[in-house]
């Protein structure tokens, strides 16, 4: 009778574990996968501790208080399917996509490393050697350095990696991955009964000690490499997600940066032929939004031009943007919101579609962060109800807050 | 259990509906009701397989000029419906796809057909296009590990195109004419020569019937893929053009008829994968491995924070020690991962479109459905065996030094 109950209630569905933690699961009997997430917002943390949590997340998966570091790769093992942990942007993710007959190794293994990390100091210096190295296997992206360095000095993301101590990193752990700041996602083939019991278990008994005070070191700012390209960017703010106006800012960065059909790519790349990479990197933050508009080139013409034509560009958008190329951007997105296969930067909001069960667990355990999960499906409607004249406004207020740079 | 679920939830897809136009041309639709997306694919067979030192990059720029259409470009009126196109060049073919979400699948189609259908070069774009190019290039020299993978290739053939990079190289590039790439383009942008696959929630009927102009292409003659040499062992050391300390090794591996296929993407997880045995030595590995008709070089690229002495020793060292080092639990974990790859692709209309493509193409047509079959039946002889097969003195070792 309960599973009948179960089966009868609308997916996805909301439930509180004891601790407060927002749990969502959507049930999907056809699926033959379940993926299981945690999220920890970290959308209020200056650059510097986006930082050290991007260097403590790969340093998490080595060892805990209850696992040796082969005790813990064992456990991994025996999961299987993708195990990760990584800075998403605005969050710190944990995701674990398995067989269901395995979900419950996968809840230890997501308890472990969100509740009981214990980092150590080969672990912390190998965790940052990885994220420097992180930064070469993005190095077809040349406008990447740039956008980070970029929002690092905006101190809305993180710069180089910083070396961590194991009290610092447990202290930083402990401020950012608790019970009020985390949201839980479950998709897939796994009955909301037993996922609530099993979870309950994990996470709803979780009261975590206070985090104890301690300052994060500076960042390193990474030596200017001697890098071929050049990257010419434009920085705009714009509302925080959880402001009405949040859907036509972002209609307005597609309309500008992203897409074949936007205002970069048919001017800078169709018509001057001068870079192939054009693109917008987003940054949401808890009180506002940051957007990054950039383009890439193989250093020699002179970048004043250039960057005077990025200007230009958005300055002119109030005036250049029409009904076509702001349907063509709500389209655009309202289109890839539901399918996009990934971006360059991996999960992040925005990055990516509803295609996969960890696509959608990760938009769920999201939206939950920010004002309520049932956003998931009355985005693409926000998209769809933007008019010209709401893109125009956030054209022109855009163009006040305009920062361009050179990288 | 699950492997078996599995299998028959892939099994389960009905067949793909095919057609051939009366000039050969290939139409697949795989109806997949319960997706949320469509994808449209555009398959034809030339790739830098096909090129001489006089034509390398050609292929790639052909993709690049197909896109154009005076003012904007086909991905601008695919975008209109929600939709996103994009196109890859291969060694063995060029892969033209439009995808978004399934209400906006006639639309998206529409500007593959026509963008199948154009001819011509447009002189007016020719030049600036040729520019985007070299910047692409340039962009593609920045990744180690992929560089790493190409000096291996050309290493491997050298003086072939199969050598050649896919996108070619920037003085190849430079040196083609508006002409020489039309006389290609004439040759393998034919009906003999084109698969389209259309995926995803959309109706076998209509698609026919909007491919139907697409029947007005010549039919052509078939081309033959060049054949790919038999690589011998060699060895070469340089300085990282960028990045640390590198070593990428060259494998020659089976085509996707070859009956050790599947043993062979098991042994390079098992090898390379995230917690496969180089990464249990400290090493990042990267795997660069594809489907082909013509048999293949498995590339495996190591980074670490060694020198690349060391790096070198070390790897060696793993890759002959796996036969015997192979555990049971490392296999399974190795399974349950591309287990979960091919789930995830056979439920995507373009990952699933993209291997009923490349099967149709390189004539395997079950390519697509027997895959998960065929990775679940490997045994752990057969993967030890595969992993023997990999023994880095018969290898093309690529071996960069930090500078």
């Amino acid at each position: 009778m309960t599973g009948l109950l179960a089966a009868l209630a609308v997916s996805p569905e909301l439930i509180r574990l004891a601790n407060g933690i927002p749990l969502i699961v959507d049930f999907r009997e056809d699926s033959s996968l379940v993926t299981l997430v945690a999220l920890a917002r970290c959308d209020d943390q200056p650059a510097d501790r986006l930082a050290a949590l991007e260097v403590a997340c790969r340093a998490v998966m080595r060892e805990t208080q209850t696992f040796s570091t082969q005790r813990l790769r064992y456990l991994s093992w025996l999961v299987g399917g993708r195990v990760e942990v990584e800075l998403a942007n605005d969050t710190v993710r944990f995701e674990v996509t398995t067989a269901p007959s395995h979900f419950s190794l996968a809840a230890t293994l997501l308890s472990e490393v969100t509740q009981r990390v214990s980092f150590g100091y080969a672990s912390l210096e190998k965790a940052s050697a990885d994220v420097a190295r992180d930064q070469d296997s993005r190095a077809t992206m040349p406008w990447y350095p740039g956008v980070r360095e970029f929002r690092g000095e905006l101190g809305i993301g993180p710069r180089g990696p910083v070396g961590l101590t194991p009290a610092v990193a447990s202290a930083l752990w402990q401020e950012v991955v608790r019970p009020e700041r985390m949201s839980l996602a479950v998709v897939g083939a796994m009955p909301t009964e037993a996922v609530v019991s099993r979870l309950s278990a994990s996470f709803g008994l979780w009261e975590p000690v206070p985090a104890p005070g301690f300052r994060v070191p500076r960042g390193r700012h990474q030596a200017e490499q001697a890098r071929p390209h050049a990257s010419i960017m434009a920085a705009v703010r714009g509302p925080n997600v959880e402001s009405d106006r949040f859907a036509a800012w972002l209609v307005y960065c597609t309309s500008i940066g992203w897409g074949a059909g936007s205002v970069l790519h048919s001017t800078i790349r169709n018509q001057q032929g001068w870079a192939y990479q054009t693109g917008c990197a987003l940054t949401l933050r808890k009180t506002e939004s940051h957007a990054i508009f950039y383009f890439t080139y193989l250093k020699g013409p002179d970048p004043a031009e250039r960057r005077d034509e990025l200007n230009r560009l958005l300055r002119a958008a109030t005036e250049t943007l029409d009904q076509a190329s702001v349907n063509r951007a709500k389209a655009l997105l309202a289109g890839q919101y539901e399918v996009s296969l990934g971006g360059p930067e991996g999960i992040v909001p925005f990055g990516q579609g509803h295609v996969a069960e960890w696509d959608s667990a990760f938009w769920l355990a999201w939206w939950e962060l920010r004002g309520g999960h049932s956003r998931d499906t009355k985005f693409v409607e926000e998209i769809r109800a933007v008019t010209l004249e709401q893109v125009q406004f956030e054209a022109e207020s855009a163009a006040r807050t305009l920062r361009l740079k050179v990288g | 259990m699950i492997s078996a679920v599995a299998v028959c939830l892939v099994a389960s897809m009905p067949a793909p509906d095919i057609k051939v136009l009366g000039n050969g041309m290939i139409v697949m639709v795989q109806p997949m009701p319960e997706a949320r997306a469509y994808a449209a694919q555009l398959f034809v067979r030339g790739g830098s397989a096909y090129e001489t030192p006089q034509t390398e990059g050609a292929f790639h720029l052909i993709e690049h000029l197909a896109f154009l259409t005076g003012p904007g470009t086909y991905s601008h009126e695919a975008e209109s419906s929600g939709s996103w196109m994009n196109a890859t060049t291969f060694r063995e073919f060029t892969r033209y796809v439009v995808s978004g979400p399934a209400a906006g699948w006639e639309k998206g189609l529409r500007s593959l057909v026509s963008l199948a259908l154009r001819t011509g070069v447009p002189d007016a774009q020719f030049d600036r296009e040729k520019r985007v190019v070299l910047e692409e290039i340039a962009l593609q020299d920045l990744d180690p590990d992929t560089s790493a993978d190409r000096a291996v290739w050309a290493a491997a053939f050298p003086g072939s195109g199969w050598g050649h990079r896919t996108s070619g190289g920037a003085r190849g590039v430079q040196g083609l004419s508006a002409d020489s790439l039309e006389q290609i383009r004439q040759q393998h942008y034919t009906g003999t020569n084109m698969v389209l696959v259309v995926t995803g929630n959309v109706s076998p009927e209509r698609v026919h019937a909007e491919c139907v102009p697409l029947g007005k292409l010549p039919q052509g003659n078939r081309m033959v893929l060049p054949p790919l040499p038999r690589p011998e062992a060699t060895r070469i050391t340089a300085d990282a053009p960028v990045g640390g300390a590198r070593i990428g090794i060259g494998f020659s591996a089976g085509g996707i008829r070859a009956d050790d296929y599947s043993a062979t993407l098991l042994a390079a997880e098992v090898l390379a994968g995230k917690h496969g045995l180089l990464a249990n030595q400290g090493l990042n590995a990267r795997v660069f491995f594809g489907p082909s008709e013509a048999g293949s070089l498995l590339t495996i690229v190591v980074s670490g924070p060694e020198d690349h002495l060391d790096l070198e020793r070390l790897v060696l060292q793993t890759v002959r020690s796996a036969p015997d080092a192979l555990e049971e639990l490392v296999l399974s974990n190795a399974r349950a991962v591309l287990r979960a790859q091919l789930l995830a692709r056979a439920r995507s209309p373009a990952s699933h479109g993209f291997q009923l493509g490349v099967g149709a193409l390189m004539r395997e047509v079950q390519f697509a459905s027997q895959e998960l079959a065929h990775l679940e039946k490997v045994t752990y002889c057969e993967v030890v065996g595969a992993l023997k097969r990999l023994d880095p003195t018969n290898a093309i070792v690529a071996v960069w030094r930090k500078p």
